[in-house]
């Protein structure tokens, strides 16, 4: 469902993302790793077009969504992302961070908004904190809020840039636990992630990135104990 | 002192009143107009844009960068002769209140123009991207997301703003507005007693500046603008600070 050709992108002559290609099924969980810098998580904002690739195609729901005429906006609610930093909105409570994309762009009242909303949150255990300030909830709270928020707008595709690389140690479990959750249901889901023994258990896919390249995509079996190239080797060494 | 306290009370009283009017008023529409240009400036056109709205963003922008540098480049005493006498020269007879408010509030948009700036740029850009990806248009994250954190951190900016009115307005006596610098030189005048009628009178504008600062000190703690956040391992589940 989503098919990049030949993507590049570079930053003030730095080569960022050289001549990708990658499928990704529909309803797959995909995970992309490689060291800091490799141009893992441009690529992801390639996907959701928070950054403007220089050349190349992405198709989505067979459409190139870098034609100058696509509805970026529409685009975006069904392709939704998660962030590494969460970035809740820090002017809205739990329950209004999870409505007021519904309400503003999907046009839905806000008593049915917030019945969603308040589903959603359920469902990644935060009942209790609807009515909380975001600024009073720890880290993995924040990014479980987040990903509920992603949730409402009932997205085809979840991006996750480091889900998990903002949160102390001992608040990572309860996060992935929620992602795991997630690959259940009928979500296509791409991860940005260091977690190399949570890629191996969630993943369909696994991507290794450096320097700006897809290295290999194999299976998490396959790329976790006998990968074919030499970088890869060496990379996933530091972590097994 | 007492005696020109007990002779000329109205006189301040009315004066001061006016001059609390037009700061009050001034300010409040100087704020929308910073709010109004702060938008369009911060509307950039997009790869998908219309080549006429790319065209008419471009001319509101040189017109509102030109607003602000003159606004701001230039005393408000020379704006309030201009404007004042200028919209008189074309025939329209105008009140002076009218003409003052206006003045401040000119003035003013620009200077809250820049403060609102200021307090968009020092919201973290995760904010405006988190809002596009949920699939908010520009004009949308500036409304529902970005405007309410600007105006909250720049706050104590804008208030400030209302104080520095207080005093400046003293400028407009220059157009023949009643407020109160321009009744003090007219009791200072007929009571010859220069120096005591402005120890007056600066004790007024101490009065009123002092205790609106205090004012919007109290909303800043009331409202949370001024917050303190603990850090995580403090807080426990709930985001209820802990017994340290």
């Amino acid at each position: 469902m989503i098919q990049i050709k030949n993507l590049s992108k570079s930053f003030n002559n730095l080569e960022v993302l050289k001549n990708i290609n990658l499928t990704i099924e529909k309803n797959t969980v995909h995970t992309i790793i490689g060291s800091s810098g490799s141009g893992k998580s441009t690529l992801l904002r390639c996907i959701n077009l928070l950054e403007t690739p220089d050349s190349g195609e992405i198709i989505v729901f067979n459409q190139n969504i870098l034609n100058s005429n696509f509805d970026i906006d529409n685009y975006r609610r069904k392709v939704s992302m998660v962030f590494q930093n969460f970035n809740l909105f820090d002017n809205l409570n739990v329950l209004k961070n999870c409505t007021i994309a519904l309400e503003k762009v999907l046009k839905i009242p806000t008593k049915q908004a917030n019945e969603i909303a308040i589903k959603n949150l359920t469902d990644v255990g935060l009942k209790d904190f609807i009515y909380q300030n975001v600024k009073k909830l720890s880290g993995g709270q924040k990014q479980r809020v987040a990903i509920a928020r992603s949730l409402c707008l009932n997205p085809d595709v979840i991006l996750f840039d480091e889900p998990t690389s903002a949160l102390d140690p001992e608040m990572v479990e309860e996060v992935l636990k929620t992602i795991k959750s997630l690959a259940k249901l009928d979500i296509t889901i791409i991860i940005v992630t260091h977690e190399m023994q949570f890629a191996r258990e969630v993943s369909d896919t696994v991507h290794f990135m450096d320097k700006g390249v897809v290295v290999e995509s194999l299976s998490p079996e396959i790329m976790y104990t006998n990968p074919k190239n030499e970088r890869t080797r060496e990379f996933l060494k530091k972590f097994l | 002192m007492i005696l020109i306290l007990e002779k000329y009370w109205l006189s301040f009283v009315y004066g001061t009143i006016i001059t609390l009017f037009i700061a009050l008023s001034g300010t409040l529409i100087g704020l929308i107009f910073g709010l109004i240009t702060s938008l369009i400036k911060n509307i950039e056109a997009e790869k998908n844009s219309s080549y006429i709205k790319k065209i008419i963003l471009k001319i509101s922008n040189f017109i509102i960068d030109t607003y602000i540098t003159i606004f701001r480049g230039t005393p408000m005493m020379v704006q309030a002769m201009i404007i004042y006498y200028g919209v008189y020269s074309l025939g329209f007879e105008w009140s002076k209140i009218i003409a003052a408010i206006v003045i401040v509030s000119i003035n003013t948009g620009a200077y809250m123009a820049e403060i609102i700036r200021g307090g968009l740029q020092s919201i973290d850009k995760g904010q405006n991207e988190a809002a596009r990806s949920l699939g908010m248009s520009q004009k949308q994250s500036l409304i529902y997301i970005l405007m309410p954190q600007a105006i909250k951190n720049s706050f104590p900016a804008i208030g400030n703003e209302f104080i520095v009115n207080i005093k400046d307005t003293s400028v407009l006596n220059v157009i023949g507005v009643i407020e109160l610098y321009f009744q003090s030189s007219s009791i200072a005048g007929s009571s010859y007693k220069i120096v005591e009628t402005f120890t007056i009178t600066a004790l007024i504008y101490l009065f009123i500046t002092f205790t609106v600062s205090r004012i919007l000190n109290y909303f800043e703690k009331k409202l949370g603008f001024i917050e303190t956040s603990f850090p995580s391992s403090q807080t426990n589940e709930k985001g209820l600070v802990k017994n340290i």
